[in-house]
């Protein structure tokens, strides 16, 4: 062992103190840099010398810096984010459809609708009397203006909600593309030999950030790059990035599409996964659920009204514009039209109209239940289903063999609805011509309307209908609240367990401060008395 | 668990949001005074409360109609007693044209008549605002028409809503009031010893039941015959019979008058069991109206006492967390080790 070697290891020493005081400075630089893990230095002993006195050591070798990570909790802790973000979404607009509603404060459909009826109940009393019709009339101007405005807002939130899809996928596509350049740059350090700690904690970024907009799988590959699968389609693999884009759906909602693919069905998490349910919820319950109590209204109000005698002697007359049929192509490029030809007949639901092999067929689209055909038909014949539904279909000459179409009076059932009546004379309160003014039996008939339940709403009546599409946006914006405190919970939770395995702690690093300076501080003492030893070996030749 | 620094200002931030989050709620409910702010709140209390509103609204309605018809009521019958009166009246100038066996003053007493008969009309004329009380549907049509006298309106009653599935008519139509069915045939034995019949002669266009008074001698040979159809034309019958000195008629309305005197009797006791009736109803409905704010009260309605409390304990809450944060937040080993380097 020479006076060198001494030198050397006292050197080694430096060099390693100052490679861990560097990590250790860079930890504490980092505290509050979001994704960052924290590093330490890996030290490892140097082959020792073989020598006549024995094994004597060589010093100490800095040899790498890991990051504390946890994949397993990592991969965690994405899931979680993402459903997390869905549920966010989901929460808030959920609680913006309450508010449109907010019958706890006086907002919504109900107090309109009772003054409907109250009126009908003023008209009964004083059916001659052109104020108790003028208010009847500007009070169904309330309640329509009301269910259009009500219905306008869940159109708004609908439409936002699809806005936020399109933006949300161009967000993903940026994402996508620095998680393919990080790719790459990881494979590249990796074969330079190096860990690149700092890139992985930046792809693992990207994910967080990716995981709040969409649920997503990745898998790792062999070269160190991340495949990253969105509804079963790879966004990035290697360093390749695929594009999301979005269209509109028949519905005039935005549908995903990867690699060619709708894959809209298939994003429950993130932000696109909790605006596409809530898309789907509001219509599918809420609107659908107004569209249907206006058209049952509709219906009933003006097959009474069209019964009975205005103050002016009329009859037939409409009290609301009368529905309107549209037609939704399922299957084929045909195009069928659907009129209301017996209004009285017609009721508030949604039919499925399949035909095939010179036969049609009818089906209640809530209950799958048949209630026309199946019978033959001629293509550019209407029809003719007034006595039963009230409708007349026609096939044009010259349609394929085969459609489905769904057929309802709903879908423009709001946009639609207005007061058809604008003299207050043909407020049918009447009966009969012959009890016109004084008769009020068909103003009572309307007015005991509010009490009674409707075949098509499900045997409930026009309030108690009204009260269960609340109390279902009630409880979906109270379940969605539920579910993202609960993952909030969850995500805090395991967002402590990964910043305890990959978090910096001021304390830990003010202790390892103080280690490695100390043991700088040592290595340096090793230095100046191997000096001295020099300095005494040289002071013997002289003397 | 290994504590890191960011875990720590993570978790008083979450602290310190939910604490403010529960605080602010809490307000909410004070400032507006209602326990649910929202739907999601309390589902079963907002749709309780929905279907109370709904009840309460459609009561309040049953109760205005209520009061409307007891007003129409109340001046039919007003108008009823009047109508009563002015038959007595009718009936005391025939008792003493009648009585006296022929007339002290027929001029007098045919006047007397005759302006009876127009305070009749008048009466049976009635309007309620716009409104003609006596002639059922045909509200703006005068019942009963000057000089003939005939009835112009129908039988309608307008039945108002007055709950859920009752009704109750508002109106009396004049053929209740100033004419009689007579529904089988009635002989009476006159003083002089004629006889008169009265039977039933069907309905007039308007729906009024016709009397038809035939008056035979002792020889059954016919003396006189006519026919009205309410206590107008009757009254009017009677002023002329008076100026004619015609006793036999005179003598032979008295029977008739006192049908249509029973009826406006049995009109009137009908108009006071249909005030009854509402009274009862509205009663009911006010009680009922009553319970249901109650209910709507504790379920909407915030106990100030009780949230009083709560917002207490959240500042409580919010305080100690504030003070045990300060006091966590500047704990750390290089604050530690500088004040101790520098002391």
């Amino acid at each position: 062992m020479s006076l060198q070697g001494i030198y050397n290891i006292g050197e080694s020493a430096l060099i390693a103190s100052q490679a861990a005081l560097s990590v250790t400075s860079n930890n504490v630089a980092n505290v509050n840099t979001p994704g960052y893990s924290e590093e330490a230095v890996t030290l490892n002993i140097s082959n020792p010398n073989q020598t006549g006195e024995g094994s004597i050591g060589t010093g100490v070798k800095a040899t790498g810096v890991t990051r504390n990570y946890s994949q397993f909790i990592n991969a965690q802790l994405l899931t979680q984010q993402q459903n997390q973000s869905a549920s966010s979404a989901t929460s808030q607009t959920w609680g913006q459809v309450q508010q449109v509603m907010n019958e706890d404060q006086g907002i919504g459909l109900s107090t309109p609708l009772s003054n409907f009826f109250n009126d009908w109940s003023d008209v009964a009393t004083s059916p001659d009397s052109s104020a108790a019709r003028t208010t009847l009339l500007q009070d169904a101007g309330t309640l329509v203006t009301t269910a259009q405005s009500i219905a306008g807002s869940l159109n708004e939130t609908v439409a936002n909600a699809n806005k936020s899809i399109t933006s949300d996928a161009g967000q993903i596509n940026t994402i996508a593309s620095e998680i393919a350049v990080l790719n790459q740059q990881i494979v590249q350090q990796g074969t330079n030999g190096s860990q690149p700690n700092e890139l992985l904690d930046q792809r693992d970024e990207q994910l967080t950030a990716l995981a709040q907009l969409t649920n997503f799988n990745t898998y790792n590959n062999s070269d160190g790059s991340i495949t990253v699968e969105v509804g079963g389609q790879n966004i990035v693999s290697g360093s390749l990035a695929n594009t999301m884009s979005t269209t509109s759906d028949t519905n005039g909602n935005q549908a995903v599409m990867l690699n060619g693919i709708n894959i809209t069905s298939s994003i429950t998490g993130g932000d696109i996964g909790g605006q596409i349910s809530s898309v789907n919820g509001i219509q599918n319950t809420t609107l659908t659920g107004l569209n249907t109590l206006i058209t049952s209204l509709t219906l009933q109000v003006n097959k009474l009204n069209s019964a009975g005698f205005g103050l002016d002697g009329s009859t037939g007359n409409d009290f609301f514009n009368a529905p309107q049929l549209t037609t939704l192509n399922n299957t084929t490029n045909a195009d069928i039209t659907a009129t209301v030809s017996k209004e009285a007949n017609l009721s508030a639901t949604a039919y499925n109209f399949t035909f095939s092999g010179g036969q049609y067929s009818v089906f209640n689209n809530q209950t799958g239940a048949q209630v026309a055909g199946p019978a033959a038909y001629t293509a550019g014949t209407p029809i003719d289903l007034s006595a039963t539904l009230g409708m007349t279909v026609d096939i044009p000459a010259g349609a394929p063999a085969t459609g489905s179409f769904t057929i309802s009076p709903l879908t423009t059932a709001i946009s639609n609805f207005g007061v058809a009546i604008t003299d207050p004379n043909k407020v049918a309160a009447a009966s009969t011509a012959a009890g016109v003014p004084g008769d009020s039996s068909n103003a009572n008939l309307i007015s005991q309307l509010a009490g009674q339940s409707m075949n098509d709403l499900g045997n409930e009546t026009f309030s108690d209908y009204y009260s269960g599409i609340v109390s279902k946006v009630g409880s979906t914006a109270q379940s969605a609240s539920d579910t993202l405190t609960f993952n909030n919970n969850l995500v805090s939770s395991l967002q402590s367990q990964q910043q305890a395995v990959s978090g910096v702690s001021l304390d830990e690093e003010a202790t390892n401060l103080m280690l490695y300076q100390k043991s700088y501080d040592a290595a340096a003492q090793i230095i100046t008395v191997t000096d001295q030893m020099v300095q005494t070996l040289l002071n013997i030749q002289t003397a | 668990m290994r504590i890191t620094t960011s875990m720590i200002y993570d978790q008083i931030r979450a602290n310190v949001q939910g604490s403010q989050t529960n605080q602010d709620k809490l307000a909410q409910q004070l400032g507006t005074g209602k326990n649910i702010l929202v739907p999601s709140d309390d589902i079963m209390g907002t749709v309780r409360s929905m279907d109370y509103q709904v009840d309460i609204s459609s009561n309040g309605q049953y109760e205005t109609n209520i009061d409307n018809a007891t007003n129409n009521l109340n001046q039919t019958n007003t108008v009823l007693t009047s109508l009563s009166d002015t038959l007595t009246g009718i009936s005391g100038v025939l008792e003493s044209v009648y009585s006296t066996g022929g007339q002290q003053n027929p001029q007098g007493e045919a006047s007397q008549a005759s302006d009876l008969r127009n305070q009749l009309l008048d009466y049976a004329n009635t309007k309620i605002g716009n409104r003609y009380i006596f002639s059922g549907f045909q509200t703006s049509t005068q019942p009963y028409a000057a000089g003939t006298y005939a009835y112009q309106g129908d039988t309608g009653l307008t039945n108002i809503p007055t709950g859920e599935n009752t009704t109750m008519a508002e109106n009396v139509p004049g053929t209740n009031v100033l004419s009689y069915t007579q529904t089988s045939p009635y002989t009476t034995t006159l003083s002089n010893g004629d006889t008169a019949t009265y039977t039933n002669g069907g309905l007039t266009a308007s729906k009024e039941p016709i009397i038809n008074v035939s008056i035979t001698d002792a020889d059954n040979n016919p003396v006189n015959n006519f026919s009205f159809s309410n206590a107008i034309q009757l009254t009017n019958m009677l002023s002329t019979a008076i100026t004619n000195n015609d006793a036999t008629t005179i003598e032979a309305l008295q029977y008739p008058l006192s049908q249509i005197q029973n009826q406006v009797d049995t009109a009137q006791s009908d108009v006071g069991t249909r005030l009854n009736a509402l009274q009862e109803q509205k009663t009911s409905l006010t009680n009922t109206t009553t319970n249901l704010q109650d209910s709507l009260g504790t379920i909407q309605n915030t106990n100030t006492a009780t949230l009083g409390v709560e917002i207490q304990q959240a500042d409580t809450a919010l305080q100690a967390l504030y003070s045990t944060s300060s006091q966590i937040l500047p704990m750390s080993l290089f604050s530690f080790l500088q004040s101790s380097s520098g002391g």
